[in-house]
């Protein structure tokens, strides 16, 4: 079954591409009939996104989170046919890296600092703050890494999806397979309770 | 409506919310004091997770797109399988070159089971002419003698037909004597096989060639007949038995056509009533079939019954004057009576033989001199009865 999404494409061929039009759904469909440069917008619309996502999951292992994500795109290069079509792809491809960092889990034994913590080598961004105020913002951080570590490993995915990753309700929903109901119920008790427990920093920070 | 509750409180101030985003964010905050502070946690992660997001390196890029190049490479240089070339993705399952490939096979298929080969019609129609045509050939090859013959047959039976009646009796009035017999003579074989529709001629051409039948005889006048007779009765007398009398060359083929007319009775009837009705030439052909015949007893077979009676209940009334003489002349009158119908029917017969263009010949029956069709039989009681008429005769 084609959908929809794909039914339509080939009048588009005979035109020139803009690829930055096409969806993520339509963009694959490009991919298995062989079109490379569809892969390559695929690529430069989700390589950050899979290296941040790998690096977070992976104990901020930058090297190994590239690996990650070249195993990942290489999978897609090598069988595009794994990806349904009538799926999302943020969600399908999440799904899929999510599914890595859990085998890696698995291969490692030893769950290693799954904390939030900022990696080696990255900068943070200059906000022109005052010292006092830039010992309270990165009290801030530090904070915010120890309290996400306290929370539960349900409720900080979930967070950090959402406001890491920057996905919606039901990508959540479809990368964890979960429902969302579930998401919004988690999300509200970890927002809340991060929210309560950092607002010390707020009359300092101001 | 998270996403939306999370963004109406970053982007909008406590007194800037309407009653119905004040009614989505009451979940996160109840009054200005904490919509203030969730606003500020909510900016200060957003700023967090965006400042410590990483850069991938261009390493990996190149790696990936080296590892694009070489698929594409590979894709290019090998062919595809043969299941994606029949069952390609993407496509409905009409569009299966498998499928279409499939429903064609099944109309060729169809074409040629259900409408039939028209190249093997033309081949058969090719074939039947050939098959008539090498009959034709054959019959001119074998039955080169046979057609002179024929054609001699021909002019001897009209010159038969005109010999008056030397008895005076009519020929409707005689009566057949033999109608009890066992064993049915029948006229000559080559007419029978000539008379043969031409699909049948084939088999009886086969034996043929191996054994050349005896000449017809037909007499044309009262001495050649006398002496035809005195031959055949010698020839009778010198086998014992009638039924071989046409000579041992003749024997198989006589009993192959015996059992052939008695198993096609029905489906070839023309040549049943040509065998059965040819009553022409039994004893001066040479050529004579036994048959019990039960069945196909017409009017002449009771005249040959009533002469048989007639001849065989003389003597036990007594020995009369003159009763030696009777049976005498009553043999003679029967011999006459067969040869004169013999003759007539040769002459319907051979006019029927001489025709070569039909496929098929048309039953001889033996006709009368009013015109009805008499039942193709002639009998004659027992050999002992005919050997007694010969005697006589003689």
């Amino acid at each position: 079954m084609i959908p929809p999404h794909a039914r339509n494409f080939d009048h588009v061929k005979l035109l020139k591409k803009e690829y930055l039009t096409y969806s993520d759904e339509e963009l694959m469909s490009l991919y298995t009939t062989g079109d490379g440069k569809a892969f390559e917008q695929i690529y430069d619309r989700y390589e950050k996104f899979i290296v941040n996502f790998f690096c977070r999951k992976l104990w901020n292992d930058r090297e190994k989170a590239e690996d990650f994500a070249h195993e990942l795109f290489a999978k897609i290069i090598d069988r595009p046919q794994l990806f349904d079509l009538t799926r999302n792809f943020k969600t399908w491809l999440f799904s899929v890296a999510n599914n890595m960092c859990k085998n890696e889990y698995k291969k490692q034994e030893i769950r290693k600092n799954t904390s939030y913590d900022v990696p080696d080598g990255i900068q943070v961004k200059d906000t022109e703050a005052t010292p006092d105020i830039a010992v309270d913002k990165k009290g801030f951080n530090e904070m915010l890494k120890r309290e996400l570590d306290k929370l539960g490993e349900k409720h900080r995915e979930v967070f950090m999806l959402r406001h890491f990753d920057g996905m919606a309700i039901n990508e959540i929903a479809d990368t964890l397979e979960i429902n969302e109901g579930t998401v919004k119920s988690r999300l509200h008790h970890a927002t809340k309770e991060l929210a309560d427990k950092l607002k010390i920093f707020r009359k300092a920070m101001i | 409506m998270t996403r939306d509750i999370e963004e109406i409180i970053r982007g909008k101030q406590y007194f800037e919310l309407t009653s119905d985003e004040m009614a989505a964010v009451k979940d996160y905050a109840t009054n200005q004091e904490e919509y203030d502070e969730m606003r500020w946690f909510l900016t200060n992660v957003n700023e967090t997770f965006a400042s410590e997001k990483i850069v991938a390196s261009p390493g990996l890029r190149t790696k990936v797109m080296r590892h694009l190049e070489n698929s594409q490479k590979r894709a290019v240089a090998a062919p595809r399988p043969l299941r994606e070339i029949l069952f390609p993705s993407g496509k409905h399952f009409f569009q299966y070159p498998a499928v279409q490939l499939a429903a064609a096979a099944v109309v060729v298929i169809g074409v040629f089971l259900f409408i039939g080969n028209p190249l093997s019609d033309v081949a058969g129609s090719d074939a039947d002419d050939l098959a008539v045509n090498d009959v034709i050939e054959q019959d001119k090859i074998t039955g080169g003698d046979e057609n002179k013959e024929a054609v001699t047959d021909t002019a001897t039976a009209s010159t038969v037909s005109e010999i008056p009646n030397p008895t005076g009796v009519p020929t409707s009035e005689l009566p057949n004597n033999v109608a009890e017999s066992d064993e049915v003579l029948r006229s000559e074989a080559d007419g029978v096989a000539d008379e043969q529709p031409v699909e049948d001629l084939d088999e009886l051409k086969l034996s043929e060639t191996e054994e050349q039948p005896e000449p017809v005889l037909i007499f044309s006048s009262d001495r050649e007949r006398s002496e035809g007779l005195k031959t055949r009765t010698d020839e009778l007398e010198k086998s014992g038995n009638i039924t071989t009398a046409g000579g041992n060359t003749n024997t198989g083929y006589s009993e192959k056509l015996s059992q052939e007319s008695g198993e096609s009775k029905k489906q070839k009837d023309n040549v049943d009533n040509s065998a059965l009705g040819g009553t022409h030439g039994e004893v001066v052909s040479g050529k004579e079939y036994a048959k019990n015949d039960e069945d196909g007893r017409g009017p002449e077979d009771q005249k040959t019954r009533l002469l048989d009676n007639e001849i065989s209940q003389k003597p036990d009334q007594g020995q009369a004057p003159g009763a030696d003489d009777h049976r005498n002349n009553l043999a003679l009158d029967t011999i006459e009576s067969i040869s004169l119908e013999e003759s007539e029917n040769s002459k319907d017969e051979l006019s029927v033989m001489g025709s070569s263009d039909k496929s098929t010949v048309e039953p001889a029956s033996t006709k009368v001199s009013d015109g009805q069709a008499a039942p193709a039989q002639f009998s004659i009681g027992s050999t002992t009865e005919l050997k007694k008429l010969f005697w006589t005769v003689k």
